[in-house]
């Protein structure tokens, strides 16, 4: 019987070339906008490595000092009662004019006061304000630097490729030892394997390769870079709060203790140029609030977070709404076409249900077909955007459990869209449906 | 003829129902999605105030280490070997608040009684050299203003307009972070990117000695290939005895920073096409069933008399109206949020973005109904009749 019903069901198919077409259109582009935003979704927000621990970071990027100047106010009310004056004051303080500064950490402050707090189980700090000019073979390299401590080899999971990372007794000797990434590699020694103990030139010093990791995949500022120093070659901030300077922790399971600790510790935090500064701000977030908070910027950065997530909701509902709604419009209008079909396996002794059975198979083959071609369409899509780099870092890769989720959706509408008419053609009594239209 | 065509697309009720709430919903995206290209097409028309064509950029090391003299005996150096080089055209030393390095300084200040925002920089008397700018009026910072009674100021248009509206304040002191003379208006300096808000903005100026000023700007001549990169960068190296520094094309800076904003926008507005053509290849669909099972509605009007365009009018004529009714309730929810006041954007953009969705829909639903109407309107009376 099945086999009928693909029979039928391509027949179907392949009758009315232009209707198949729409349907196949909204049903692929659908699925392939769909797999792209969570391809990039996932390469952002995935764990994959070196982010594997990525829903437990907190990251401490900007301290803020501020001057807030109070002004009192005073307010007399005054009332007469019974022919005498009554005055009422009251004071009021209110905030005028500030002046903020917001730059990176010393890293001597954080070390001081962020490390081993009782809601984290590991922390790192790390510097990636530093690039240098490289000329090799007559074009220009562009360095990236990151002095980091060895801790950030616990906080972000690397994959080497091959050598180590730089542990502690590295950093504490300040050892001219390195990490690179594999794209410097290939761009500085033209090969990926066998550069360990090579030698970089770096700020006049020499710096030995012990370890190469795999380019990640996504975009976070201190995984991109080139070149992974020990950050005791680069120690000597001049102001005692700021310095060029980021702090990764990596929460103990919970990531709102962690942001509350971090702030009840940064409220503690002596301030000795009262006149310059009275207040030190720090706002503690997840990489998630950071993406969002670039697309919509808000000073609380989880209010963007709740935008930002709210309106890729509404999208994408919407975004599935429409093309469903389009496929049961034309099913709706197309299966009058066939009431002369329907009236006859009626009269021959069909029931409903069998009916119903038909249509909606042909609707869950016609969406099966929709899917492999919307498969293939990203599969294309995601290679020619890897290709172009104009995400930069980020690699698209295809999720194939979200391949399934997305087909299950269509698959849904597929079976909605062919059930409501299906519906109301199956009701159809056999006479009404054989008399208007001949065979 | 309107109540006629209002009575027949009651009487279809069911499915015209579906299609108004697709066009309804069509709508709603393309309403919040044009708001967003609006907003940045407005953006980016707008002037950027500097030339960003054969610019470089060099972020020097930072220099308060180095004791005042020899930073003043570097500078010096710097600038005179620099300019000496063939292609370089100007030299401009300036604060770490340049175009595209995401660096920002802002200053709140209510000295003169009222509260004045604004984005500072510091810069030297070269700047508006190096960067090609617009000063509209007055001049741009001099040596000489350095050693004046009241230090000089030089604004954007924006920030005489925003504070000191209609008066002419040229030679006038302002008080901002100090007792200022405003030597000079430049129309803007939009230095955080094309698709940036043209905010108040100052420019202070600094010595090229200042220990702080370690970005040298340098005006290339046109067409200086990027391998020149390397003769500048071993100039450099010779002075400072050091490779701390690096060297950048702000034309490319500026390029990446767009990119920024340029690939969600084309993503949105290809998804958006998308979206616009799968309605519009199911309304078309649709029409031309529709159409084509009234052949005896059709027939029958053709033979008591009715010109063909009257048919095909009829047609468009009830999509037309099916379209407006879903767009008016479209228009109805979308104008809440500037009446309202919810959302980022400006008002002004949603009420173009409003008017082109509604202009869109109609246009697209006129397309999709032309083709269907006009071969309804050919059909001849005999053979449609004939069907029956």
């Amino acid at each position: 019987m099945f086999k009928n019903y693909i029979k039928l069901a391509w027949r179907v198919l392949s009758r009315k070339k232009f209707f198949t077409f729409i349907t196949l259109f909204g049903i692929s582009f659908t699925l392939m906008i769909l797999m792209l935003i969570t391809a990039y979704m996932q390469a952002e927000f995935g764990n994959r490595a070196p982010m594997g621990n990525q829903d437990d970071l907190v990251v401490l990027e900007y301290l803020t000092l501020q001057r807030v100047n109070y002004d009192t106010i005073a307010v007399v009310d005054t009332s007469y009662e019974s022919g005498v004056a009554v005055f009422d004051t009251t004071y009021d303080t209110e905030r005028r004019g500030r002046s903020v500064s917001t730059t990176t950490f010393n890293p001597h402050l954080l070390n001081d006061h962020f490390r081993d707090l009782e809601s984290t189980r590991e922390s790192t700090v790390f510097n990636t304000g530093n690039s240098y000019d490289i000329f090799v073979n007559n074009s220009k390299l562009q360095i990236s630097t990151n002095y980091c401590d060895a801790t950030f080899w616990n906080v972000f999971n690397f994959k080497f490729i091959e050598g180590r990372p730089f542990d502690q007794s590295d950093v504490d000797q300040e050892a001219h030892v390195a990490v690179i990434a594999q794209k410097l590699a290939k761009s500085y020694f033209g090969q990926d394997r066998g550069v360990l103990d090579k030698i970089i030139t770096i700020d006049a010093k020499q710096f030995k390769i012990i370890g190469v990791v795999e380019d990640p995949t996504s975009s976070p500022d201190p995984i991109v870079v080139d070149m992974f120093i020990p950050y005791t070659h680069d120690m000597s901030p001049r102001d005692p709060y700021f310095g060029g300077y980021s702090m990764v922790l990596l929460a103990d399971g919970n990531i709102d203790k962690t942001k509350e600790e971090l702030i009840f510790v940064s409220q503690n935090i002596p301030l000795d140029k009262q006149e310059d500064f009275n207040e030190l701000l720090i706002r503690p977030v997840t990489y998630k609030e950071l993406f969002a908070r670039n697309i919509m910027y808000d000073e609380d950065p989880a209010k963007s977070l709740r935008f930002v997530s709210w309106l890729l909701i509404g999208l994408i509902s919407l975004f599935i709404i429409l093309p469903a709604l389009n496929l049961i419009n034309l099913n709706v209008s197309r299966i009058m076409d066939r009431s002369s079909e329907i009236g006859v396996r009626k009269a021959f002794g069909a029931t409903k249900s069998q009916i119903l059975t038909q249509f909606v198979f042909e609707n869950i083959i016609q969406t099966l077909i929709g899917g492999i071609i919307g498969f293939v369409l990203a599969f294309i899509a995601i290679y020619f955007i890897n290709q172009s780099k104009v995400l930069e870092t980020i690699v698209l890769q295809i999720d194939l459990q979200f391949f399934i989720y997305s087909l299950v959706i269509c698959l849904f509408f597929g079976v909605i869209s062919g059930l409501l008419p299906a519906l109301k053609m199956s009701k159809l009594q056999i006479v009404n449906a054989l008399k208007t239209n001949q065979l | 003829m309107i109540k006629h065509i209002f009575k027949l697309i009651w009487n279809k009720r069911g499915a015209n129902a579906l299609i108004l709430i697709e066009i309804f919903l069509a709508f709603l995206v393309l309403f919040a999605v044009l708001s967003y290209v609006i907003y940045n097409m407005r953006m980016l028309s707008a002037p950027l105030g500097f030339e960003t064509k054969d610019k470089w950029i060099v972020y020097l090391d930072d220099l308060s280490q180095m004791d005042s003299v020899s930073i003043v005996e570097m500078k010096n150096t710097l600038h005179r070997e620099l300019i000496d080089l063939d292609n370089v055209k100007a030299v401009s030393f300036s604060q770490n608040v340049t175009p595209y390095s995401g660096n920002q300084n802002t200053t709140g200040s209510d000295a003169m009684g009222f509260t004045i925002n604004s984005l500072c920089a510091f810069v030297d008397a070269d700047f508006a050299d190096a960067f090609e700018m617009n000063v509209t009026q007055g001049r741009w910072f001099e040596e000489a203003d350095l050693n004046a009674t009241y230090p000089a100021l030089i604004t954007n248009q924006k920030f005489l307009d925003d504070y000191f509206e209609g008066k002419s304040m040229l030679d006038s002191i302002i008080d901002f972070r100090g007792e200022h003379r405003l030597v000079g208006v430049v129309d803007a300096f939009r230095y955080q990117g094309e698709f940036s808000e043209n905010e108040p903005q100052v420019f202070f100026q600094v010595h090229q000695h200042n220990a702080r000023a370690n970005s040298i700007i340098l005006n290339m001549a046109e067409g200086t290939p990027a391998a020149y990169e390397e003769t500048v960068n071993k100039r450099i190296a010779a002075i400072t005895k050091s490779q701390n520094f690096i060297i950048n094309n702000i034309d490319r800076m500026r390029t990446r920073d767009s990119n920024e904003t340029w690939i969600p926008l084309f993503a949105l507005l290809s998804i958006c096409a998308f979206l616009c053509i799968n309605v519009a290849l199911g309304l078309f669909g649709v029409l031309w069933y529709n159409i084509n099972k009234r052949k005896g509605e059709i027939g029958l009007r053709r033979a008591i008399g009715a010109h063909s365009s009257d048919i095909s009018r009829q047609f468009i004529f009830e999509i037309l109206i099916l379209t407006l009714i879903a767009v008016v309730i479209g228009i109805f929810f979308a104008i809440q949020v500037p009446l309202l006041k919810i959302g980022p954007l400006e008002p002004i953009n949603m009420y173009w973005s409003i008017a082109l969705s509604t202009l869109i829909m109609i246009v697209l639903v006129i397309v999709c109904a032309l083709n269907p109407s006009w071969q309804a309107s050919r059909l001849h009376p005999a053979i449609a009749l004939h069907e029956d």
